[in-house]
This record gives C-alpha cells, sequence and structure tokens, in this order.
C-alpha cells in the first residue's frame, strides 16, 4: 500500500485496459529448474573434489593401498623367506644402480677395516672396493673405511637384489614393507570399523533415550575414558598374548567412547525436530526412529571422525609394537619395522628410512583426507560455492 | 623467498632419503700403495697401546692411589639395577653393584702383575682356620678397624647379623638357599630356612666381636669356604638400616631399593642414585684395599639402547662400551676391540612338565630340537660363538695348572659333529616322538626378550625348525615380553606348571669351580629356571661338591663331564651360542689389567682415568 500510496499518480495513470486478470482461464505451473537437482551426496562429492590436497591425499591412499596389495607379491621373495648368509643388505634397484645416480647401487661403507685384508680375494671378491677412505695407524695397524658394492662382495651376481634392502635375518624389506603396510592398514580399518559399530549403538541409545539411560551410559564412558590408555592395552596384550587381534581389540576397547560422545550428541541435536516428533506423533517404532530418521543425519561426522581415526589407529599399532607389544614374528608392520629399523639406524638406515616414508604418507594422507571430508559434509558450506 | 624454502625443503629430503639408500656410485682402485697412512686421533685404543703411550706422558694418578681417587669412569648400561639387597637380587649385573660398595668376606682382587686373579679376604683378615680334624669346623678372624660408609663399626655382629637374615624362614630370601649350600653345605642352614629347627641349631656361630665359625656337612678345604663367601650374595648387610626398611610382619625389606635404604662398605659408596636412571658412587676412603682403587668413583647411566650407548662412547660421554651384535659390525676388524669369554652359555630351557605340552617331556622330542638347532648360522647372525656344550670355555677344571674344561678329552668327548646340527637326525627323532605320542602336529610358543640376541635366535629358530620338522608338522610361536616379565614367569613352574613352554637361559657361573657351576640345576636350587629334576644328577654334583673322594685326580673333571653329559645328552636344556663381550675404551681410559681374566675380567673397577 506503501508503495501505492508513494506512486499513486504514475499508478492512477495506467490505463485501465492494460490490466488483465490471468488466472481466469489459464493454468500456472512450476517452471523446470534448468540446473540438475544435486543430492546430498553429490553436493559432499563436488566439495570434495575441489579441495586439491584431499584428492591428493586419496590418491596416495588408493596407490599405498594397491601396494599393500599387490606389493609383495611383486618381489621374488616371500615377507618370511629368510637368507642368514645375507642379513642387512642394503637397497639395490638394477635399473637404477646402472644410471650410476649414487642411490640404490648396493653400495655400503665398510668401517675401521684392515687394509691389508684388500687384496684378500676370499674376502674382498674382485670388483666389489669401490673407494678406500680415511686411511689412518691404528695401533700400528693400517686401517681404512672402504666402500664397497656389498652384492659383490658378498659373491652375489649383479641380477641378484633386494630392492629396499634385507633385515637382520635376510628378509626382503620391500616385501615385508608392503605387507606390514597391509597389516597396519587392516588393524586400523577393522579397528575402527568395530569403534564406529559399537559407538553408534551404544551412543544412539543413550542421546535417543536421555535421562537415567543417557546419565548411566556416560558415566561408564566416563570411567572407561579415565583408564590410561597405555595401562590398558598392555593388560590387555599381557592377559591376551600379542597378535592382531589383541591389538584390535586393545584399540577398540577405549577408542569406541569418542565414537558414542559424538553420535550422542547427534541425537540430541535432532531428536527434538519436528520430523522425528510427527514420526514419533504416527507410531514409529523407537528402533526405526533411531536407525532410519535420526541417525543418517550423523552420517556425515560419522565417517569424517572415522577417516580421521585411522591415522590415529595405525599410530597406536606402531606405538605398540615400537615398545614391543606388536605382532607376533615373523609377521610385518609398519610399526614392528619401525621399531628395528630404529636399533639399527646408524648402520643401516633404509631399515628405518622405507617404513618412516609409508607410515607418514599414510598419516599425512588420511590426516588431508579426512579434513577433506570434514569440510565436504558440512551441512553449513553446503551451497557456500 | 617462499618457493626457495619449499624447494631446499624438498631438496633436504630428497638428500636425506638419497642419504639413506646410497652408497658411492664413484669407483678407485683399491689397494693403492701411494695411500699415505698416518696415526689416528681416534677415540678409543686398545689396552697395551694406551698404557705404553700413557707411560711416557705425566700420569695424574701419582705413583700410587690417593684417598680420593682420580677420575671418574662413565659407564652406561642396558640393565636397572631393581635392588642392591645382595639376599634378594637377581641378574648379574645388579650383583656387580652390590659387591662395588658392600664388603663380603673374601673376594677375588687382580693378582700382582694383574694377569690373573686372586682370592683373598677382604673383611675376612685371613683365610678360615680349620678347628676339627676332619676340615667340618671352620673359623674366620675378622679384621679390626673396618667401618660402615657412616663410621660405625662393622664387625662379626654384622657378618652374623646377615647370616640371620639371609635364612630368616620368615623373609624367605631367594638367596637363602645359594647360601645354605652352594660350595659348601652348612649345617642344619636349610633345615633353619625351611622352620624345622632353631637358629641354635644352625652352623653359623659368632665366637666374639671379630671371630665367626662355621660347621659344614662335609669336610672342606679353605679353598671352597673362601669360594663360597665371596660370592656376592654374601655381601654384608647393615643392621641398622635393614631394619629401617623392614615391614611390620618382618617379610619385606626396603633395604637396597633407594638411597635412604642403603648404606655402603665397599670400595665404593653410593654418592648419589635416581632409580632406574643413573647411579654414582665414589671412592670410600675407608676402604680396606683402598690402594688398589685409582678412581674417584664411577658415573652409572641406565642406557637400554645399544645404539645410544655406541653415540654416548663416539661422543665422549662413557669410557667403555660394550659393542651388541648390530654394532659389532662395524668394528670386527678394529685392532682396538677388547674380546672376552663371556660366562656363560646360551641355552634354550624347555618346560617339560607342562600339562598343555606333553610332548615336551619326551626325549626323542627334546632332541629332535638339539639337532636342529643350527648354531653355526646362528652364532654368525649374533656375532658369538657355537656352542653345543653347557660348560663355557673359560671354565678351569685345574686352577693350579690353569687347564680349561673344554681343553681337556673329556670335555671334548662332549661335543658334537658340527656343533650338533644334523637335520636328518633331527627329522627322524622328530617323526619319532609324534609317533610315540600319537599326535601329528606340534605347536610350541616360545617366550624371549625383545632385545638383539634373543629376536634372531628366536626367529631363526621359528623357521629353521618348521623346515626341518615340515610346517605341516610343527609351528612355533613367539612371544615377546620384557626381561624381568620373562624371568619371572619362568621361575613360577613350580606354582604354575603352564607358565611356559620354552624359553631361553643362560647362568653366570663360579669359572673357577666348574663343578659348581651345575648348581642350577640340582633339584634344591631356588631360583631354576627349569623343572629339571634329577636325583642322579644331585648324586653327581654332591659328589664332585662335597664328596669324600673329590679331591682326588679326576674325580671333579669326570663329574663336570657327567653333568654336562645328563643335561645335553637327553636335551633337558639345548645349548646354543657362548657370547663373546666385545668392548671399545677411550683413550682417557687406562686398564690395569695386562689380559682379560677369570672374575675380575678387565678390572674396570682397577683401571686409571689418565686424561
Amino acid at each position: 500500500m506503501v508503495l501505492y500510496e508513494n506512486n499513486k499518480e504514475k499508478y492512477d495513470s495506467i490505463p485501465k485496459e492494460k490490466f488483465v486478470q490471468v488466472q481466469k482461464d489459464q493454468e500456472i505451473h512450476d517452471v523446470d529448474f534448468k540446473t540438475k537437482p544435486i543430492g546430498f551426496f553429490m553436493d559432499v562429492w563436488l566439495r570434495f573434489v575441489k579441495n586439491k590436497a584431499s584428492v591428493i591425499a586419496a590418491v596416495i591412499i588408493f596407490i599405498l593401498s594397491i601396494f599393500a596389495i599387490a606389493g609383495p607379491s611383486m618381489s621374488d621373495y616371500r615377507y618370511d623367506e629368510q637368507h642368514p648368509e645375507l642379513v642387512n643388505m642394503p637397497p639395490k634397484i638394477p635399473a637404477i644402480a646402472k644410471m650410476n645416480l649414487g642411490i640404490f647401487d648396493g653400495a655400503y661403507l665398510l668401517e675401521n677395516r684392515q687394509y691389508d685384508n684388500l687384496s684378500d680375494p676370499e674376502k674382498y671378491p674382485e670388483g666389489c672396493v669401490l673407494e678406500i677412505l680415511n686411511p689412518r695407524l691404528v695401533n700400528g695397524q693400517r686401517i681404512v673405511d672402504v666402500y664397497v658394492d656389498y652384492y659383490k662382495y658378498m659373491g652375489l651376481e649383479d641380477e641378484d637384489c633386494y630392492w629396499l634392502g634385507s633385515d637382520y635375518l635376510g628378509r626382503d624389506i620391500w616385501t615385508r614393507l608392503w605387507r606390514g603396510t597391509r597389516v597396519s592398514l587392516l588393524i586400523a580399518v577393522i579397528s575402527v570399523c568395530c569403534n564406529v559399530f559399537i559407538g553408534v549403538i551404544y551412543g544412539s541409545i543413550s542421546g535417543y533415550y536421555g535421562g537415567k539411560v543417557d546419565m548411566v551410559m556416560m558415566r561408564i564412558t566416563e570411567i572407561i575414558s579415565a583408564f590410561p590408555r597405555i595401562v590398558v592395552v598392555t593388560l590387555f596384550i599381557m592377559v591376551a598374548g600379542t597378535g592382531m587381534f589383541s591389538i584390535i581389540m586393545s584399540l577398540v576397547i577405549k577408542d569406541w567412547v569418542d565414537t558414542a560422545r559424538m553420535v550422542r550428541a547427534q541425537f540430541y541435536r535432532f531428536k527434538g525436530r519436528e520430523y522425528v516428533l510427527a514420526a514419533r506423533t504416527l507410531g514409529v517404532p523407537d528402533m526405526l526412529l533411531i536407525f532410519r530418521h535420526i541417525l543418517p543425519n550423523s552420517i556425515g561426522p560419522i565417517i569424517t571422525s572415522s577417516m580421521i581415526a585411522i591415522p590415529s589407529a595405525i599410530f597406536s599399532e606402531s606405538f605398540l609394537a615400537y615398545i614391543g607389544l606388536g605382532l607376533q614374528a615373523p609377521e610385518p608392520s609398519l610399526g614392528v619395522m619401525l621399531s628395528r629399523g630404529q636399533k639399527v639406524l646408524l648402520y643401516f638406515p633404509s631399515q628405518l628410512v622405507f617404513p618412516a616414508i609409508v607410515i607418514s604418507l599414510l598419516m599425512i594422507s588420511f590426516n588431508l583426507f579426512g579434513n577433506g571430508l570434514r569440510d565436504a559434509f558440512d551441512p553449513t558450506l553446503r551451497g557456500a560455492e | 623467498m617462499r618457493k626457495q624454502k619449499k624447494s631446499m625443503l624438498i631438496l633436504l629430503s630428497a638428500a636425506a632419503l638419497a642419504a639413506a639408500v646410497s652408497g658411492c656410485s664413484s669407483s678407485s682402485e683399491p689397494a693403492d700403495e701411494s695411500i699415505v697412512f698416518t696415526e689416528a686421533a681416534t677415540e678409543a685404543t686398545s689396552a697395551g697401546e694406551a698404557e705404553s703411550d700413557s707411560a711416557e706422558t705425566t700420569d695424574p694418578n701419582g705413583d700410587t692411589p690417593t684417598d680420593e681417587g682420580y677420575g671418574i669412569l662413565r659407564e652406561a648400561s642396558t640393565s636397572t639395577i631393581g635392588s642392591l639387597n645382595p639376599l634378594t637380587y637377581i641378574n648379574s649385573y645388579s650383583s656387580t653393584q652390590i659387591k662395588r660398595s658392600s664388603l663380603t668376606l673374601y673376594t677375588y682382587f687382580p693378582n700382582e702383575d694383574y694377569t690373573f686373579c686372586d682370592l683373598s679376604g677382604e673383611l675376612a683378615a685371613e683365610d678360615p682356620i680349620q678347628v676339627d680334624e676332619e676340615g667340618k669346623v671352620w673359623q674366620i678372624k675378622i679384621r679390626e678397624g673396618v667401618t660402615w660408609e657412616n663410621g660405625d663399626t662393622l664387625d662379626a655382629n654384622d657378618v652374623y647379623y646377615t647370616w640371620q637374615m639371609m635364612l630368616d624362614p620368615k623373609l624367605a630370601n631367594l638367596r637363602a638357599s645359594n647360601f645354605a649350600k652352594d660350595v659348601i653345605e652348612i649345617e642344619n642352614a636349610m633345615n633353619y630356612f625351611e622352620g624345622s629347627c632353631t637358629w641354635d641349631e644352625v652352623g653359623l656361630k659368632l665366637i666374639d666381636d671379630l671371630t665367626l665359625e662355621i660347621h659344614t656337612v662335609t669336610n672342606h678345604e679353605p679353598r671352597e669356604i673362601m669360594t663360597h663367601l665371596a660370592h656376592p650374595a654374601n655381601c654384608i648387610i647393615n643392621e641398622e638400616y635393614f631394619e629401617k626398611g623392614m615391614n611390620a610382619d618382618r617379610t619385606e625389606t626396603l633395604y637396597g631399593t633407594s638411597e635412604e635404604y642403603w648404606i655402603s662398605a665397599g670400595p665404593f659408596i653410593v654418592d648419589s642414585w635416581t632409580n632406574d636412571a643413573e647411579i654414582n658412587f665414589k671412592k670410600n676412603p675407608n676402604y680396606i684395599f683402598k690402594d688398589k682403587i685409582w678412581l674417584a668413583g664411577i658415573n652409572i647411566k641406565v642406557v637400554e639402547d645399544a645404539s645410544t650407548q655406541l653415540q654416548l662412547f663416539d661422543n665422549g660421554e662413557i669410557d667403555y662400551v660394550k659393542l651388541s651384535a648390530d654394532n659389532f659390525q662395524k668394528y670386527e676388524e678394529d685392532p682396538r676391540v677388547l674380546y672376552s669369554s663371556a660366562n656363560s652359555v646360551t641355552h634354550i630351557t624347555l618346560n617339560t612338565i607342562n600339562p598343555d605340552q606333553p610332548i615336551l617331556a619326551n626325549e626323542s622330542f627334546r632332541r629332535a630340537l638339539f639337532y636342529a638347532t643350527d648354531r653355526a648360522t646362528i652364532a654368525d647372525m649374533t656375532a658369538n660363538e657355537p656352542a653345543d656344550y653347557i660348560v663355557p670355555t673359560p671354565h678351569i677344571i685345574d686352577l693350579e695348572s690353569g687347564t680349561a674344561f673344554r681343553d681337556t678329552e673329556e670335555g671334548k668327548a662332549n661335543l658334537h659333529e658340527n656343533y650338533g646340527y644334523d637335520p636328518e637326525l633331527a627329522k627322524e627323532l622328530f617323526d619319532e616322538a609324534l609317533a610315540e605320542e600319537g599326535i601329528d602336529k606340534v605347536t610350541l610358543t616360545m617366550i624371549y626378550n625383545d632385545v638383539a640376541p634373543q629376536t634372531i635366535m628366536s626367529e631363526y629358530l621359528q623357521q629353521s625348525w618348521a623346515q626341518i620338522f615340515g610346517t605341516d608338522k610343527f609351528e612355533l610361536k613367539l612371544q615377546a615380553m620384557p626381561s624381568s616379565q620373562r624371568g619371572d614367569l619362568m621361575r613360577s613352574w613350580g606354582t604354575d606348571p603352564t607358565c611356559y613352554e620354552i624359553s631361553w637361559g643362560g647362568w653366570v657361573s663360579t669359572d673357577l669351580m666348574p663343578w659348581n657351576a651345575f648348581k642350577y640345576w640340582t633339584t634344591y636350587y631356588s631360583a631354576k629356571n627349569e623343572p629339571f629334576l634329577s636325583e642322579e644328577f644331585d648324586a653327581v654334583f654332591d659328589n664332585a661338591n662335597f664328596g669324600e673322594n673329590r679331591f682326588e685326580e679326576g674325580v671333579r673333571l669326570n663329574a663336570v663331564a657327567e653333568m654336562e653329559r645328563m643335561l645335553v645328552e637327553p636335551a633337558n636344556i639345548i645349548p646354543v651360542v657362548e657370547s663373546i663381550d666385545k668392548y671399545l675404551k677411550s683413550d682417557r681410559l687406562e686398564l690395569t689389567m695386562q689380559n682379560w681374566a677369570n672374575r675380575v675380567e678387565w678390572g674396570w673397577d682397577y683401571a686409571k682415568i689418565v686424561e
């Protein structure tokens, strides 16, 4: 009315004939959207692919997973195949060795060697000595450091090689590395799935029913949280012994609490919404309300927290292995390999470096991937870009 | 700028990776005569070299040791001390530290020319005096004027109190049986410990403030009495501090668990002590033999990782380091390395009474394990010596001639071809054992310490045994655990026969009395690792140690050979390797010992600091 009052003269000057009653003999239809409709998951996907770091992380995870599956069968050696005569061999990849880049060529520095022994072909086969360094007299004896082609030094042919070297029992590090990655990933994924399964059910019941049920259930989670993790894990492993099952259980025993709390919070957020009240009014049973109507709203945070929990589980497994509570030999895991590699870091650094690279990549990638998912699932960002 | 930083980061990462995987691509001709060798300014040096060099320079120690001593010996230890209570200690490392700060009646010193050891009185003023004609009653005279760290008198009353507490039935000390019956058997000592007689009936008497009397079950020589009383378990305890730490029930004491509950009287005094981390000793200016000690003190840091220890040594932060199997490779041709025969043989111990694994009681099966063990390969991997025997190489059977048991015909007769490795015989025995037991497959669990030699040996055996016996018929599971936990678990076989199946063992024993070194397998030894219980074995042991004819020529030699056979032939234990300890020492540390010797070894406590 204000608009008319303000423009009265202008509007009154329009001839009445120009006004027609459009609804009199016409039907009005909704107009089709010119863009394609986007569902929740498509929206998540679109926002996820815009995050370059997360996409790269996903690709790295995918590649590492492929290697974890196929890597052990790419080498001629089994993961537990011992060659006691070929322990602690340096990395050698023939194709790279031929390029003379100074890496992966099987060279190794033998320190504190008797110079006089260098001419003994039984100790130093022909052609194995690459360079003599640091000649000195020690207690009157001629001592040198010698760079050798370690494979020739050990009497092997040029074709024989361990791509990433061998360990203290002459086992192939390449095969063990990928087998270890597989084991570490398996432990992480299974433990996270268990955490989600327990945490979702527990958190849903606690959050949905609330009141005394919630109070009791949450106090139980607080009690579980109050125990120091390392004590619980150590006791569990001492009682149940080491092994994959024990490690998974020791990771589940406390970690499900976080998932339960997160799901409970989601339930508190959604259980009072109108659509839930409407469903309840219509007589929908509790279980259906919980799992059909409320829980799907929590799917985003659950997936996100699960992805972030995976590197944490890998790290925990590695930590357990590092302090000697890892898998039973000869099964490798990244933690087991790191634990051993650290002890010989000064002499055979490759035994630490390769598992360290893989675990670092896994940790970074899963964290970036998790961050990307979190942003993608965040409903407040929907349509923001 | 930011791009430059990124590039630098990438370059650094690549360099680190390349360093890890690379050797050296350039090649040059070896054995070039034009190479000039100059005297190296090395951190480490050998014993002999250091001595001759240092003799030419001024010795800051002077001609004789002063009351304060000179220089601190810096050590690193992989073991923690736990407790300094001599009545309850478990590992040999603890006993070394107890001995450093305590007195025993008799002890081993380097001899005059520092080439061997001498057994002589420490708190005792002289050798034991035979009182009766048979040689069963002995008196020991105590030195006058000996004091504790706080100036209190240390005399026969302290020794007598130590004996009372050692055998106290309520305290039930781990070392009680060790004291009651070892080289000698003290009259009624075990009976008192088991509560079947009174203290007055025990053959330990206090005659006066400076005289003690010992009544033994059988006749002995003075050296046997002295050897028995030189054991670290017989270190004298202090009544005031021992009682201060005692609980109300008198079943436990805190003695030796911290500085508050410890008082020293030995060559060194505990100056400061942080449990499981660091302990500092200083020279005891009132020590009876202070003239033998050059050092002002000893600092020991607990550094569990062998590589870290080597780094500390390279950085000049410790004065000597024991080389592990991993880091020995770097020094295997180095003339500076000091070698010493370790006083034990690492063996596989089997719980033959485990009801879950009745096959462990089967002799054919145990022998199959014995013959399936490739000791030469294991020794190569762990930088040790293969051993198919139990009596270690340095054990001397005849002290006068210095003959080692392993050099005798009897000792050699116990050796096996190829160090006892015979896979075909092993398989034959294994199949025989399965047939006898009526089973198709054996699955055993081996518990081991998660440290280099045991890890390597266990994992190697896991596969090599399975390959010999067939992976479908044999499986060895491995379970790593800390050393102390494993030890407790193994020793609990008496109360829980299922506590373990197979594991590792190795006893440090009396290297000058190999017949006594078998005590660990007698039925009456209190801390047995395995349930080997044999009256026949006890009889041979008793005859060698306490028999009337034991001094006759060849009796002890034959007994040692027989006891070794009784253990090894039926594979009651399975010997694997004999450890060879390797050390590097710094220039600032000058050893007074001319060579490694039994009991005193390289004589670290008698060394000098010469910087």
